[in-house]
């Protein structure tokens, strides 16, 4: 749409001023070199990234495989009635709301309290070693996380050996739904909690030593110099971190669960991402799926606009 | 007198802090070193778990070391299943679209940091919007594509995806340091004619090695990691890599764990030899992207 309108602007532009035409194409032909740069690369996200975007048409057209990628005939609201409808679509709903709140609340803020520990330390060695440490997980796949995760909790795993030591019976922690949220969690404050230090402790260096040195004098102490120049420093990511947050909230862990959920725990497990997985490449329903995946997108766009209109105006940071 | 008195006070107080803060660094120290432990405990763990049988798996401590390390666990793992194939396949993949996507990367960013043009700023908008749109919400209609060009279960199909989908965060981190590069070097080499293809070739690419470098190695971690879109796009064995291998290997010898064991350090080793030579470098490039972008 938004194609054909600006096509018809240069043709209008076009006949109005045809010398500025001429103008740009030699333009264009003095900058070649530069053109030759670019166009790969943006024809190449324009297709793996844009195109499967423009592809959400068939939210609102009937898909058949094998036929044109954006779909054979208009089914208007179809399909959105159809997940509308579906009670399965709610529990994933509720499901990635809870799972996603959970994250969020649990695995946002352990950056930037260990980012802030970590600063406090003076020995470099031991400082280092511990940054270290902690961002090595993630760098392991998802597939190799999960084979741990299942090979700990499972009922002859490790976890279940102490767990029978001390109270004597065995936890199937994989198959009971209750434990789902448990174990996704402490394996994405694993995964996570080093690595999300990083760009803190980045923002941590560049805050000037001076306002220390005159705090210090002041008489302030290491937790009033914490609360008064150390946060307010690293404000501005936290606001950036937490509105790209905010952003992702729906498409929360969609790999891990993938690997770590079974019908025993979809209860808690199913998410909208691994329910339109299901749906789209296991049962071939690509327009269902799509219409469901486009409901999510239009959540998370508000949900990142939103974020970033209200950090805006409470602490005049934003993403743009 | 009373300034005596004072001295004494704050003295005393001092003193009082400073038993207090040695406390509480011990406390840090404990903390951060329990931290540590924990992070890298589950690997140490693995690592012993893979040279276990199921007798000692069963019967002892998940804590204990492996009284008689059964090596044969790993000569085994690689012969039987494809674990051979898997390697190799990741590392050519993993190759091909590092080297794609840092060079495309690095037209980007030179083209939108070195030149003047107008759309500069809307295009490194699109490249950076790129960042958040979801791997699930484009998969479907990926398969899809690819299933037009006929290029379902074939590697071509991995390999273009992954570059594509690297890029965002690959020129993020370009950028950074191309703009902190001073601009005389270049400046110089246009004044003596220098072709915008040749500059770019012999004299920005090579100035911006460290970075390409660092970008190189977080490229290759998560190539080498990936999952979602092999196993959708890939059903053939002589094209899989490690990662849905192993998977598939965990679902078929789900009784032998020491196996399993074996086959996921045998996927580990690479990232962490690249991970104990190179951290430091990830770690810098990372800050110095976002902290000038």
């Amino acid at each position: 749409m938004e194609q054909t309108g600006k096509m018809e602007g240069a043709e209008k532009r076009n006949s109005l001023t045809q010398s500025k035409w001429a103008k740009n194409m030699a333009l264009i032909r003095k900058d070649w070199q530069l053109y030759t740069l670019l166009i790969i690369p943006i024809i190449y996200l324009l297709i793996f990234k844009y195109l499967p975007m423009a592809g959400n048409i068939i939210a609102f057209r009937k898909f058949v495989p094998g036929g044109s990628i954006f779909g054979e005939e208009w089914v208007g609201f179809y399909y959105i009635n159809m997940f509308i409808n579906d009670p399965t679509f709610w529990r994933v709903f509720s499901n990635t709301l809870i799972l996603g709140g959970l994250t969020l609340l649990i695995t946002f803020p352990m950056p930037i309290i260990f980012a802030l520990l970590l600063n406090e330390v003076k020995a470099k060695r031991f400082k280092k070693f511990v940054q270290t440490a902690s961002y090595l997980p993630h760098f392991l796949s998802i597939v190799i996380v999960a084979g741990m995760v299942l090979q700990l909790t499972a009922i002859n795993g490790s976890i279940n050996t102490l767990v029978e030591f001390f109270t004597g019976d065995k936890i199937n922690f994989i198959q009971q739904a209750d434990w789902f949220r448990t174990i996704y969690i402490t394996s994405e404050v694993w995964q996570g909690m080093g690595w999300g230090a990083i760009l803190y402790l980045a923002a941590l260096t560049t805050i000037d030593e001076s306002l220390y040195e005159a705090a210090r004098i002041d008489g302030a102490n290491r937790w009033k110099q914490t609360l008064y120049i150390t946060l307010p420093g690293m404000l501005p990511t936290i606001v950036v971190l937490l509105v790209l947050n905010i952003g992702s909230f729906m498409a929360v862990g969609f790999e891990k669960i993938l690997l770590l959920y079974n019908p025993l725990n979809y209860e808690t497990a199913d998410v909208i991402s691994t329910y339109l997985y299901r749906i789209g490449l296991e049962s071939n329903n690509f327009s269902y799926a799509t219409a469901i995946g486009l409901f999510e997108s239009i959540i998370g766009l508000i949900l990142v606009l939103s974020a970033n209109f209200i950090s805006k105006k409470l602490t005049e940071t934003s993403l743009w | 007198m009373s300034t005596i008195a004072q001295a004494n006070t704050k003295h005393e107080a001092k003193r009082k802090n400073s038993a207090f803060s040695k406390l509480g660094y011990g406390v840090l120290y404990a903390i951060l070193g329990l931290i540590a432990v924990l992070q890298i405990y589950p690997l140490i763990w693995l690592f012993f778990f893979s040279l276990k049988d199921n007798q000692e798996v069963f019967n002892e401590s998940p804590f204990s070391l492996p009284t008689d390390p059964k090596w044969e666990n790993y000569t085994r793992v690689w012969t039987d299943g494809n674990i051979g194939l898997y390697f190799f396949n990741s590392i050519w993949i993993t190759v091909t679209a590092v080297v794609m996507t840092v060079l495309l990367a690095s037209f980007v960013t030179f083209a939108i940091t070195r030149m003047k043009w107008k759309l500069s700023k809307p295009v490194l908008g699109l490249f950076m919007v790129g960042l958040m749109i979801p791997v699930h919400s484009t998969l479907i209609p990926l398969f899809d594509f690819f299933l037009k060009l006929n290029l379902i279960d074939h590697p071509l199909s991995v390999v273009l995806t992954y570059t594509a989908f690297n890029l965002p965060l690959t020129i993020m981190i370009l950028l950074g340091f191309y703009y902190t590069l001073p601009k005389e070097v270049e400046e110089a080499a246009i004044m003596d004619g220098c072709s915008i293809h040749r500059l770019f070739f012999q004299v920005t690419l090579p100035m911006t090695l460290p970075v390409v470098s660092t970008t190189a190695i977080i490229n290759m971690i998560y190539n080498w990691n990936e999952f979602v879109f092999i196993n959708t796009f890939i059903s053939s064995d002589q094209y899989k890599t490690l990662t849905v291998g192993i998977q598939n290997f965990i679902g078929q010898y789900m009784t032998e764990w020491g196996a399993i064991g074996a086959t996921l350090m045998i996927s580990i080793i690479p990232i962490l030899i690249a991970f104990l030579f190179l951290s430091n470098r990830i770690v810098e490039g990372i800050a110095a992207g976002s902290v000038k972008g």
